[in-house]
């Protein structure tokens, strides 16, 4: 290609919005962190580092901003902090010391030219900041307002100090405890929508650019991707699909490359209609404008269904305006899958039909059969395979294949045996296949030709840093010599950024094959790729009529990734708590499926956002006020789409029926000091307890209504009897409480019966 | 007879731990409950206590009690809710109150704090109090004498702002110990830990560290507390003078600390020939 052909590939749209993305403003390198000193970013300032885990800034340049005066001279550090305290330390050393004060470095101070690095938590003491770490965005706050502290007056001699403190991780931050801590957890409040680009040059041939997007918005789910390339053909879209879907709606949306099971690939557009939300239930209206690899076609509308009829059978098929259709229906079963089908497309190439099967009699013993015929034109193709998987000891498989191919120029029989053996880190696996085929046809005499070959191949990874996989094959065809071939691929992780692959294949048969990939991730989302060797093009088929290349050559890819928030779809689930009492207090927790919140001062909640689906509501019962019950348990809330669901969750008030049993020695009718009786057992529908030392007996937690009280005659202390009513029925208005109840018991009187009559 | 077994009052640190309480065996969270609430909301927390199968039916009730300690920790006192001030437990409510547990199950009791409105701000206290109860329906066998178990775990309420302020106000060593009296001069309970460092005079080297164990200091009705540090080995310490340093963390943004040269005298930390 010519030096101008170059200047216009360079010049073309391929490339063009790839380099305006990738000339986007990056985060710099700053090994992850953020520093904001009083909401301001001084990342760049602070040159911020991780030494062995601590966090360590620069000084020196933030000491204008902490209005701190900062000298590194003759050696060591000297910092004049706000109020005027001088700070001294020598590099290397773990503390600042001002008269009568110390500070602890957790660090030990690096003085690196004018640069003084040290613990943000002690830059932050020293500029009177208080430091707030939010290691999830690793982000290091320095704002106003530290808490005072005292150190008191002492005794005579010791001398106060303040430390600064490390910073608290959020996963050891101390907070509020005890289980049933409510945290609200809520459906995202927007969607991701992940976009990225990619530029490739491969060395003296062409360029590529790949565009992609994926995520949703507004619960529209999105994918769309391209490839577009510039080289010897030209400007081309080599490659280009969306596909929009709305699962709330049951619809969806797809354009360029579609694949049919009648057609195959061509590009089009199908609109689908999701009419259950089950896996599968799809009718698909599809617009087939051309046939890829074909070339052009009359545009054919066709529709396409599929349907569960239960008992894991589903049925489908699909029938185009050109004639052509597809019948086909599966049984799926947890040990047997069966899948037939029957296509005809006699109006382009022909027609087939074919079966299918597994079989899994016990875990990892499989059988697996096929049967297919294809008819195009006056020829046909008749296909039949057969295998069977033994599971061996540790994890081992013995698989033996089988299969026959006949068509109009002969027929083909192959056999073979493999054996997957994992040792350790290390999968084995070997393999004897044997071909044997006949030629018919043309010739006048059928010619028959065998071939058997043995395949070794062994996959090490050592550690999670090195994947080695190496092959070795050899074959021999007839009477021939015996032929070798290798295969080499590994894959090594240099660190957390940089990966190398290799693929390398050598041998007597073919050609020989190497390439050498190494990834480097520059910044976080724009990465960098460069590749040596037997390296494919974007338009791999050389111009018409040209030979294939066979020479080694670089191709260089730059990528470039980032996320965009997105607005956020589904539907809304609101309602309010209802209690006889009046609304509850602000803050009772509701549960929808896996999410949470809280109630506001007038009792109301709201889930924004829930996609679609089925969902239990119910007030989250561990974290509900312990004077109330749920009343009428889980509710099940569908939600359908796009607007918003009205759910009421009663709640019951509890009370509690508390009082005292006596015994009315005196005969007054009234309870006196020392008349108090414990261990009577007293009965409330269906709980039991017992009086107190003091008499005392309570039932909690009761909920409201009538309640039938008494006492457990039968276990009342020897000598004691009831004097009053044994049954007591009362009424418990919702959470109140009945206090003050006195049950009276009476020393039970006995006759005297005196031996032998009366005196 | 009723065993107390178990209170925590630190305001870190996990104590899950199985506990056998004489006649039961269970296993709870020991950790206290701590709530951070405004003047006028309602929290709930939960409490749970696990039976290990292969024993009785146990009956629990539960209450809530006041609690303090003695400046030196040695005593625990416990009153009716009210008896102090920063009692929290008027305004505790608790489900249930009585309940029955199955060999292998789950007490689950919720705890709602319903903080008065109007109420001064600071740090309120009081203790949960799971009693395990004789069953009331079963038959005495005789004459029986009966361990129950009964457990507290403390419950903290901060209603903002909490002012927390410590003074270190005494510190001594003696007797192979170094004691630090901690005054509590903030409006709210604090957790208070932290460590001593034996400095080489003169240098930054350290030679030994002893750890002052985490204690809690009310503000009343006994506002200080005494933190004991055991003074380490003569093998690692041997007598001598050393900037002694008293670090202390009462979560505070930053550590307190004193220090002072001083003489340490630690043969009495030296160990018995033949040990």
């Amino acid at each position: 290609m010519s030096t101008a052909g170059w200047l216009r590939a360079a010049r073309a749209v391929v490339a063009l919005p790839g380099f305006l993305l990738l000339a986007a403003p990056l985060p710099a390198d700053s090994g992850g962190w953020r520093v904001l000193v009083r909401g301001a970013d001084l990342t760049r300032t602070a040159a911020p580092v991780v030494s062995g885990g601590v966090l360590l800034v620069d000084l020196a340049a933030l000491a204008p901003i902490l209005r701190l005066t900062v000298r590194t001279r003759e050696g060591a550090l000297s910092v004049r902090d706000p109020e005027g305290v001088e700070w001294r330390g020598n590099p290397g050393s773990p503390l600042l010391e001002a008269p009568g004060r110390t500070l602890a470095l957790r660090r030990p101070i690096r003085l690196e030219g004018r640069s003084a690095r040290l613990p943000v938590e002690a830059v932050a003491e020293l500029g009177g900041l208080r430091l707030t770490i939010d290691a999830e965005s690793r982000t290091a706050s320095l704002d106003e307002g530290s808490h005072p502290v005292r150190t008191g007056t002492l005794n005579s001699g010791w001398e106060s100090f303040t430390l600064a403190k490390p910073p608290i991780l959020p996963e050891d931050r101390p907070g509020t405890s005890g289980a049933g801590a409510f945290r609200p957890l809520l459906p995202p409040g927007h969607e991701t929508l992940r976009l990225g680009v990619g530029i490739g040059y491969v060395q003296g041939r062409d360029w590529g650019s790949e565009l992609t997007a994926t995520g949703s918005v507004r619960g529209i789910e999105t994918g769309i991707s391209g490839l577009l390339t510039s080289g010897p053909r030209g400007f081309e879209l080599a490659s280009g699909h969306a596909l929009l879907s709305d699962r709330d709606r049951g619809w969806g949306l797809e354009a360029g490359d579609v694949f049919s099971e009648l057609r195959g690939s061509a590009q089009g557009l199908r609109l689908l209609r999701d009419r259950s939300g089950a896996d599968g239930e799809v009718t698909a209206f599809s617009l087939y404008l051309e046939d890829l690899p074909a070339g052009f076609e009359d545009p054919v509308l066709a529709v396409s269904d599929e349907r569960g009829l239960g008992g894991g059978i589903r049925v489908g098929g699909e029938i185009a305006s050109d004639g052509s259709w597809l019948a086909q229906s599966r049984l799926q079963t947890d040990r047997l899958g069966l899948f037939a089908y029957f296509r005809d497309t006699s109006s382009r190439s022909g027609d087939g039909a074919g079966f299918s099967g597994s079989f899994e009699p016990a875990p990892g013993l499989i059988l697996q059969g096929s049967l297919s015929r294809t008819r195009e034109g006056n020829g046909s193709i008749e296909s039949r395979t057969l295998s069977l998987w033994l599971p061996l000891r540790r994890e081992a498989d013995l698989i033996f294949e089988a299969g026959q191919v006949e068509t109009a120029f002969g027929s083909t029989r192959s056999g073979a045996a493999v054996l997957v053996l994992p040792a350790g880190p290390v999968d084995l696996r070997a393999r004897y296949h044997r071909r044997e085929s006949v030629f018919r046809g043309v010739l006048e005499r059928p010619v028959l030709w065998e071939q058997d070959e043995v395949v070794l191949a062994a996959s090490w990874r050592a550690r999670s840093r090195l994947l080695l996989n190496v092959q070795l094959a050899g074959h021999r065809t007839g009477s021939g010599d015996p032929a070798l071939w290798g295969q080499l691929q590994t894959s090594w992780i240099l660190g957390r950024r940089t990966a190398l692959h290799l693929h390398a294949t050598d041998g007597s048969v073919g050609s020989n094959l190497y390439r050498l990939r190494v990834e480097h991730e520059l910044l976080p989302g724009l990465s960098l790729q460069a590749e040596y060797g037997d390296v494919p093009s974007f338009q791999s088929l050389p111009p018409s009529g040209g030979p294939l290349e066979d020479e080694a050559r670089f191709k260089l890819t730059v990528r470039r990734t980032w996320e965009v928030e997105t607005p956020a779809g589904g539907e809304s689930v609101e309602g309010r708590i209802a209690s006889p009492l009046g609304p509850l207090p602000a803050g009772t927790p509701v549960q929808l499926g896996p999410w949470r919140t809280l109630t506001d001062d007038v009792g109301r909640f709201a889930f924004r956002h829930v996609p679609r689906g089925r969902y239990e509501i119910s007030v989250a019962e561990e974290s509900l006020p312990a004077g109330y019950e749920p009343g009428g348990g889980r509710r099940a809330v569908e939600v359908a789409g796009r607007g918003a669901v009205e759910v009421e969750l009663p709640l019951v008030p509890l009370g509690e029926v508390r009082g005292s049993v006596y015994v009315d020695r005196d005969g007054d009718g009234r309870r006196g000091p020392g008349e108090e009786v414990s261990g009577v057992v007293l009965l409330l529908d269906g709980r039991a307890t017992a009086s107190g030392a003091d008499g005392s007996f309570g039932f909690y937690n009761l909920e409201p209504g009538t309640h039938e009280l008494r006492i457990d005659v039968g276990r009342l202390p020897r000598g004691l009897a009831v004097a009053g009513p044994q049954l007591i029925t009362m009424g418990l208005p919702p959470g109140r409480s009945l206090d003050g109840l006195e049950l009276r018991l009476r020393p039970e009187e006995r006759p005297v019966i005196f031996q032998g009559g009366a005196p | 007879m009723r065993r107390r077994v178990a209170f925590t009052l630190g305001l870190a640190g996990l104590a899950l731990a199985p506990i056998g309480a004489g006649a039961i065996q269970f296993t709870a969270n020991l950790d206290s409950i701590k709530i951070e609430a405004r003047a006028g909301e309602v929290v709930t927390r939960n409490f749970q206590l696990h039976l290990a199968p292969g024993q009785e039916k146990v009956h629990f009730r539960s209450r809530i009690e006041d609690w303090w300690q003695s400046e030196d920790g040695s005593q625990s006192f416990y009153r009716p809710p009210g008896t102090l001030s920063r009692s929290c437990g008027p305004w505790i409510e608790l489900n249930p109150v009585e309940a029955a547990v199955d060999p292998g199950g789950t007490l689950s009791v919720r705890i709602t704090a319903s903080v008065p409105r109007g109420l001064a701000p600071g740090g309120y206290w009081c203790v949960l109090s799971v009693d395990e109860l004789p069953d009331p329906l079963a038959v005495p066998q005789g004459v029986e004498v009966r361990f129950l178990s009964s457990i507290s775990v403390g419950i903290f309420v901060s209603v903002e702002p909490v002012r927390r302020e410590v003074e270190i106000s005494d510190v001594g060593v003696a007797g192979g110990e170094l004691k630090v009296r901690v005054r509590n001069a903030g409006n709210g309970p604090l957790g208070v830990e932290g460590r001593v460092e034996f400095i080489e005079p003169g240098g930054s080297a350290l030679v030994a560290t002893a750890v002052v164990p985490r204690a809690t200091v009310l503000t009343e009705p006994v506002a200080s507390r005494i933190l004991t540090a055991r003074l380490p080995d003569v093998s690692t310490l041997p007598s001598g003078r050393y900037m002694v340093r008293v670090i202390l963390d009462a979560g505070l943004d930053h550590y307190i600390g004193v220090q002072k040269l001083l003489e340490i005298s630690n043969e009495h930390r030296r160990m018995a020939p033949g040990r």
